[in-house]
């Protein structure tokens, strides 16, 4: 049996790999958003470092103003405090933005007017002169720190979005791949259902056709019995004689009915082995009495025409396990086409021979009307009647060897053949000497 | 030929196969029943219980297998000769004939030249045995 497409296994396969995408953007994602948390996180703490600094700032200023106004040891000792928190925020800050260029640049602004500041703060402390300059540098400062917090704050709406774009494909792919998955599932379903009823139909179809061929079969053998038995009855000069005319014309009547019937037999064979239906019964016997037993009743009907007939079987060649019946069916239909097909006076010669150490081969020779090398092609096909250029005389079903070559290759055979216009046709099978366990 | 008379019923819904079996075994010399229907075969058998039946498988009104099989249980009928005859050729025919009780089996069409000898061996077989 060939590779047939099974639904179950596609849906199964779609589905996994759809799981499987469906698994590595979530991988993806889910690294896109671990990636733009720690960034947050980070930010975060850069926000939070500017508002120590300025804070830090803001201290160290109200500090010495204080100290400027009152002299009291409380801003003194603040201001020492605040001071060099300055440094300490600045520099880890610097640490933090590191990776972020436009930061450093407003660091290396920064650092100048805050070392101002810090100078300006100490010369208060020192002189308890309270000065404008100490404010202009805090505005300045000031609007740095202010600007670098909204750089971390832009910064951190990018990465929010980032991961909130992160987290909608991730929903989106669930919901896509959840979806497509079912789909699949059911998809495959629905096209196993279906397949599985054509399968069901297909298989009532072909049952109704063997019972239809079978209940053919008796309906057309029915009339065919009161055709054949009366013509044979009467070609007999059973009920009385007949003079040579009738006797002649009763003559075809058997013969188109006996055609008649080798057709049905060989529709109704050619049936049952399309379907599969046709069973083989291997048996032990011996080689020399089934030829017998097919050679006379292929010979020519008396009178009709005279054909030597011979037989010459290997002496080594004894029994053979066959199905005994289809090989007498095959030598059969070899016999009658070299019988019908040779003139008056012919001649036909079976061969039986050891082909290798587990066949024989088995050779018809006739000295008949021979196959022409373009019909050769067409023999073993269904339904194809060699123009034979006296077919009127040579009808057939044009399924004997058809028949013929599935029943040989049923039992594990090969048939062959060889022809001469005019000269004749050798046709030849190889079988096995015991048929393979099983290729019933 | 020297064929011993014997009686044989003939069992089958075609006329002319019915007839041309009659005319056969008729120009043997025999002496030929008919019956078109397994009731008629039935009342043959009661009336006048024939040596041979040829029984066609398929009748209108029973199988003629189970009919066989209805013969050959019943004591007053099992020593009939039955011999079934089919029209199909397929495997597994013969076996079921000879399960039903058959004692032979022949297909259909007939071969009117081997009928009378095959109808000869049947019988003479049977008497061989009983005698």
């Amino acid at each position: 049996m060939k590779w047939k497409l099974n639904y179950a296994s596609l849906g199964l396969g779609g589905l996994l790999a759809v799981l499987l995408l469906l698994c590595a953007v979530s991988l993806w994602s889910i690294q896109l958003v671990n990636v733009s948390w720690r960034w947050e996180k980070h930010t975060y703490e850069v926000i939070g470092q500017c508002d120590k600094l300025l804070s830090a700032v803001i201290d160290t200023q109200t500090a010495a103003r204080g100290y400027a106004i009152f002299g009291d040891q409380l801003r003194l000792k603040r201001f020492n405090t605040a001071r060099p928190q300055i440094d300490e925020y600045v520099h880890s800050i610097r640490f933090s933005t590191s990776d972020n260029l436009s930061q450093q640049r407003r660091l290396d602004q920064l650092a100048p007017l805050l070392e101002g500041f810090v100078a300006e703060m100490t010369r208060m402390i020192a002189t308890r002169v309270y000065g404008g300059e100490g404010n202009r540098l805090m505005d300045a400062v000031r609007q740095i720190i202010a600007e670098m917090r909204s750089e971390e704050q832009r910064l951190l709406i990018d990465r929010d979005r980032i991961a909130t774009a992160a987290w909608q494909r991730e929903r989106e792919a669930v919901f896509v791949g959840s979806a497509l998955g079912v789909g699949i599932v059911a998809i495959a379903f629905a096209l196993g259902v279906r397949d599985r009823r054509q399968r069901r139909q297909a298989e009532v179809a072909n049952r109704s056709k063997s019972e239809f061929l079978a209940n053919m079969s008796h309906e057309l053998r029915t009339p065919l019995n009161g055709i054949i038995g009366f013509a044979e009855f009467l070609v007999d000069g059973k009920p009385g004689s007949v003079n040579p005319k009738q006797k002649e014309y009763l003559g075809d009547i058997l013969n188109s009915g006996r055609h008649l019937l080798q057709l049905i037999n060989d529709v109704l064979d050619l049936a049952k082995l399309e379907a599969g239906k046709m069973k083989l019964n291997s048996e032990r016997f011996s080689l020399g009495p089934a030829i017998e037993e097919v050679c006379s009743v292929a010979k020519p009907i008396e009178g009709e025409k005279t054909i030597h007939l011979a037989v010459d079987i290997a002496p080594e060649l004894g029994e053979i396990t066959l199905d005994r019946r289809k090989f007498k069916q095959v030598l059969y239909n070899l016999l009658s086409n070299a019988v019908k097909f040779s003139v008056d006076g012919g001649k036909v010669e079976i061969f039986v021979t050891t082909h290798d150490e587990h066949r024989f081969k088995l050779l018809v020779k006739d000295s008949g009307i021979g196959i022409k090398p373009e019909d050769i092609q067409r023999l073993f096909k269904e339904f194809e009647q060699l123009d034979s250029g006296a077919s009127g005389q040579h009808r057939g079903t044009g399924l004997g060897l058809v028949l013929t070559r599935k029943l040989v290759e049923l039992q594990g055979g090969t048939i062959g053949v060889e022809s001469e216009v005019g000269r004749g046709s050798r046709f030849s099978i190889v079988l096995p000497l015991v048929m393979a366990e099983g290729s019933a | 030929m020297g064929n011993r008379q014997s009686t044989i019923l003939v069992v089958d819904d075609n006329p002319t196969n019915l007839k041309l079996a009659v005319s056969v075994l008729g120009f043997e010399g025999h002496c030929v029943l008919t019956a078109t229907d397994a009731q008629q075969a039935q009342a043959v058998v009661h009336n006048s219980p024939p040596d041979l039946i040829l029984m066609d498988v398929g009748l209108p009104d029973m199988d003629g297998l189970a009919l066989t099989q209805i013969m050959k249980t019943a004591e007053e009928t099992r020593h009939i000769i039955i011999v079934a005859v089919t029209a199909f050729a397929m495997k597994g025919d013969e076996e079921k004939a000879i399960a039903a009780g058959c004692d032979g089996y022949i297909v259909k069409p007939i071969d009117t030249r081997k009928l009378p000898g095959q109808v000869a061996e049947w019988l003479l077989r049977k008497s061989g045995g009983t005698a």
